[in-house]
């Protein structure tokens, strides 16, 4: 991939960069995230840096205690096998770059599936600081309960 | 009546807990998000369930029981059928609204056994 102006948080023209959208690109001696971001109304492609600043964080030990608390519940609803800690932080991550902004709960929610009733990751953060705050699953229900604007209530 | 007995911050800034509740004979570690209440705020019902499965029948074996696995949010209880549109299940004073449907050869006032993931306090 070669493209023209590789900083991070830079928007893009999409068409130009589409297929290279949610793969990891290698340039400059540094691994990018490509994702979409919608601005205005238009779509643009967006690197983010692996590891960077973008790449969000709990805090302290704070990862730990909620991989501890969540992680088999979010590792069911995404259907996975296996699960670990690295994996928990960069779906977090995922859904950060990739979900909704709920305002009510100061966090981003994503559809993700999983069985039974519809689920979603929540993601919430500490905006003074950036870091993670949680990460846990919430239901459809949840959801229309606590942000019924997200639906259109 | 049921109380909130204990809270366990797992992130302050967040409002998220776990939150137990004790109606006075059962105690439940539910999952809440954000938590706004304090000890011995008395609760709305239903409870929600996360992941709700194995939904049995118990036959003719009238009982409630919680059972907490280890220190995770994961519940088995057995109850009672109070409401089957709403899939709401009576456990000591505690009604817990599960996130599937019942089975249909299950019928209101039948007893039956179930886990779950989580337990969630809207």
């Amino acid at each position: 991939m070669t493209p023209s102006y590789p900083i991070e948080g830079l928007l893009l023209p999409l068409p130009l960069y589409l297929k290279y959208v949610g793969k990891w690109v290698y340039w400059g001696g540094k691994w990018f995230f490509v994702q979409t971001t919608r601005v205005g109304g238009k779509l643009f492609v967006r690197l983010v840096e692996k590891g960077g600043a973008n790449f969000l964080k709990f805090g302290g030990d704070e990862a730990v205690v909620h991989f501890g608390k969540h992680g088999k519940s979010v590792m069911d609803a995404l259907g996975k096998t296996s699960y670990n800690l690295k994996n928990y932080v960069d779906d977090a991550n995922f859904i950060i770059k990739n979900g909704t902004f709920v305002p009510e709960l100061n966090g981003y929610v994503r559809l993700i599936g999983g069985q039974g009733s519809a689920k979603f990751g929540f993601v919430g953060l500490n905006r003074a600081t950036g870091n993670i705050t949680t990460f846990h699953i919430k239901t459809a229900q949840e959801l229309a309960k606590k942000a019924p604007n997200m639906f259109g209530y | 009546m049921i109380k909130v007995s204990k809270i366990n911050w797992l992130s302050e800034e967040a409002k998220e807990a776990e939150v137990c509740l004790f109606d006075g004979k059962f105690s439940i570690i539910t999952f809440s998000h954000p938590f706004k209440h304090s000890i011995g705020h008395i609760i709305d019902l239903p409870l929600f369930t996360l992941n709700a499965k194995e939904i049995y029948s118990l036959n003719n074996i009238e009982t409630f029981s919680v059972e907490r696995e280890g220190d995770t949010f994961e519940h088995k209880f057995s109850g009672r059928v109070i409401n089957k549109e709403s899939n709401q299940i009576l456990v000591g004073e505690f009604i817990i609204q599960i996130d599937v449907s019942l089975p249909n050869d299950i019928n209101i006032g039948d007893y039956v056994s179930f886990i779950c993931d989580r337990i969630d306090l809207y």
